[in-house]
């Protein structure tokens, strides 16, 4: 005997127009992008203390400021750091950044990298220094076994990073 | 079909030997892309800078002598193409002012790429 709503149910389901999207073909647009990307600018200050310098108001004058370049003279007084959109984004072309005082790391210009054997470090200098906020910090980690751990200096944050899982500070 | 780093690389040369000048200035309004230049340029600032080349970047370091802009409270900053009638970029930051013994140094990095 006929069931009266499997019948129904046939019906509606012939009805109209067969759902064939399974069988469409979805063709990405992958165009290349050729881009010129403005990094980070650092403004820093040196004083030049009781140093000679031609032109200059009161240290030009000989006998009252010291030839050369005085033992007062102090360098790369770092002021400002300005990231175009508040983004920093190293890309290791240069040692600007770079605390080479601390890094115990070998800071690679030619491959464009940092590499850490066991117990070695990566410290940057300030690299945000002017008025943004700071919303989120994205280190890429190539781990060849083992563990690190990254440290926001100033903060209480940090967080081991294990090869193989994605981690929040 | 991929753009080449030899390609990539003579971009960056032309973008480098079109850089005229670096300025500085005191304006303080934020950057808009439709900037055309620095809000309050100081032309005292307006100096040749030096520029490494390296693998699909450049550094461009400009650097206001001692003798230049005391008491000046600088707070933007540019570098100019093609013979100075076009600017490159322009940054704003916190009003830093410069006194008689300081010497400013900006450092900008600009990075070529595809992707």
């Amino acid at each position: 005997m006929t069931n009266i709503f499997e019948l129904n149910q046939s019906t509606k389901d012939n009805l109209g127009t067969p759902d064939d999207t399974k069988n469409t073909i979805l063709v990405a647009i992958l165009p290349e992008y050729c881009h010129i990307e403005e990094g980070p600018t650092l403004l820093y200050r040196n004083t030049i203390g009781s140093s000679f310098v031609l032109g200059h108001a009161t240290n030009a004058i000989l006998g009252t400021t010291e030839l050369g370049q005085a033992g007062d003279y102090v360098s790369d007084i770092r002021e400002r750091v300005i990231n175009p959109k508040n983004t920093f984004h190293e890309h290791f072309r240069f040692t600007t950044f770079n605390d080479s005082g601390v890094t115990t790391g070998t800071f690679d210009t030619t491959d464009y990298n940092v590499q850490l054997d066991i117990n070695e470090l990566f410290q940057t200098q300030e690299i945000f220094m002017n008025e943004e906020s700071i919303y989120y910090v994205t280190p890429y980690v190539d781990l060849n076994g083992g563990s690190t751990t990254f440290i926001i200096d100033g903060t209480s944050k940090s967080v081991s990073i294990i090869e193989g899982k994605t981690q929040n500070v | 079909m991929v753009m080449l780093t030899v390609g990539i690389n003579r971009i960056r040369t032309l973008f480098k030997e079109d850089i005229y000048k670096c300025q500085g200035g005191t304006g303080t309004t934020t950057v808009i892309n439709s900037d055309t230049g620095l809000e309050t340029a100081d032309s005292n600032t307006l100096l040749t800078p030096t520029i490494i080349t390296t693998d699909k970047s450049i550094q461009v370091t400009h650097t206001i002598a001692s003798t230049i802009g005391e008491g000046e409270s600088y707070s933007e900053q540019e570098t100019q193409l093609n013979s100075g009638d076009t600017s490159a970029n322009r940054i704003v930051h916190h009003p830093l002012t410069k006194g008689a013994n300081d010497e400013f140094v900006y450092i900008t990095n600009f990075y070529f790429d595809s992707v």
